[in-house]
C-alpha cells in the first residue's frame, strides 16, 4: 500500500509560513496600536485645548498665556494643583522679542501654588514666606505681570522634578535664575 | 491493536489546519506583544535622547508601515 504520508519538511513548511507571516502582522499591528494610542494616527501634536498639563512631562514645551491680570487663571493653570513638575516662564520683551525669564520647580505638589505666586500683585508679609521655598522666610520677589508672559508646564513624578528643573536652566539659560546657570558650574569645576 | 487502528484512520483536511491556525494566532499575539513592547522601547529610548540633548532635536519613530 502506498505510504501517503508527507514528507516532515513538507507538514512543517505551511505551519513555519504561516507563523511567520503572522507574527511579522502582529508585530506590526503591535508597534501600530502604541503608536495610535500614545500619539494618535493622524497627528502628534494635538491641539492647545486638547493639552492636558498631567500629559506634558516628555512632550516639547509648549507655552500658553495665562489671562489678563484679574481674571481666574485658565483651567490648565488651575488643573496644576496638587501637582508637582517643572515650569517655564517666558517674557514679551517692549520690543516683540520672547525672552525666557525663569525656570521654577515644585517636588511638593504645589506647582500652581508655586507657578501663580510669580504673578501676585500684592506682597504678603515676611512671616509668611517661612517654612516656604526653601524655609529661609525669603519672599521670593521675582513678579512678572500676566498680560506680557506665556507658560510652558511639564507635570512630572516629584523626584524628578528638581532634575529636570536644573536640565532646563541648563538648557535655557533663563534670564533671572541665578542658580544652575552653566556658568555655576563652570567656577565650581575650577577650584581657583 | 487499538493504537494502530487509530493510525490508519484517514486524517482530514482539519488534521492538517489545525496546527497551522494554532500556530498563526499564537505567533500573531507573541508578535503583536513583541511589536508593542519594541514600540514603546523606542519611544522611551526617544524621550531620552530628547532628556539628555542640550539642545532641541526632532526624532521620528517610524511604525511598521513606515509612518513617521
Amino acid at each position: 500500500m502506498r505510504d501517503e504520508r508527507l514528507h516532515p519538511v513538507s507538514q512543517a513548511l505551511p505551519l513555519l509560513l504561516s507563523a511567520g507571516a503572522a507574527a511579522l502582522v502582529g508585530y506590526q499591528l503591535g508597534r501600530m496600536a502604541v503608536r495610535a494610542r500614545r500619539t494618535g494616527v493622524t497627528s502628534i501634536a494635538p491641539a492647545d485645548d486638547e493639552i492636558d498639563p498631567t500629559d506634558l512631562r516628555n512632550a516639547a514645551l509648549t507655552y500658553r498665556p495665562i489671562g489678563a491680570p484679574g481674571e481666574p487663571y485658565p483651567p490648565w493653570v488651575r488643573a496644576l494643583k496638587g501637582k508637582s513638575g517643572v515650569y517655564v516662564i517666558r517674557e514679551t520683551q517692549r520690543d516683540g522679542s520672547e525672552v525666557i525669564v525663569y525656570v521654577g520647580e515644585s517636588h511638593t505638589d504645589r506647582l500652581y501654588h508655586t507657578l501663580t505666586r510669580h504673578f501676585q500683585t500684592w506682597r504678603r508679609s515676611k512671616k509668611f514666606w517661612i517654612g516656604q521655598y526653601g524655609g529661609q522666610g525669603h519672599d521670593p520677589g521675582l513678579t512678572y505681570a500676566r498680560a506680557r508672559v506665556t507658560v510652558a508646564v511639564r507635570v512630572m513624578p516629584t523626584h524628578r522634578a528638581i532634575e529636570e528643573e536644573s536640565r532646563l536652566i541648563a538648557r535655557l539659560h533663563p534670564r533671572d535664575n541665578l542658580l544652575g546657570q552653566p556658568t555655576d558650574d563652570l567656577e565650581e569645576a575650577i577650584p581657583f | 491493536m487499538q493504537d494502530d487502528d487509530l493510525d490508519d484512520e484517514p486524517c482530514e483536511s482539519s488534521c492538517y489546519l489545525l496546527p497551522v491556525v494554532a500556530a498563526a494566532a499564537g505567533s500573531l499575539l507573541l508578535g503583536y506583544v513583541y511589536g508593542r513592547d519594541a514600540f514603546r522601547k523606542d519611544l522611551v529610548r526617544a524621550v531620552r535622547r530628547m532628556e539628555q540633548s542640550p539642545e532641541p532635536l526632532e526624532i521620528h519613530i517610524r511604525d511598521g508601515l513606515g509612518h513617521a
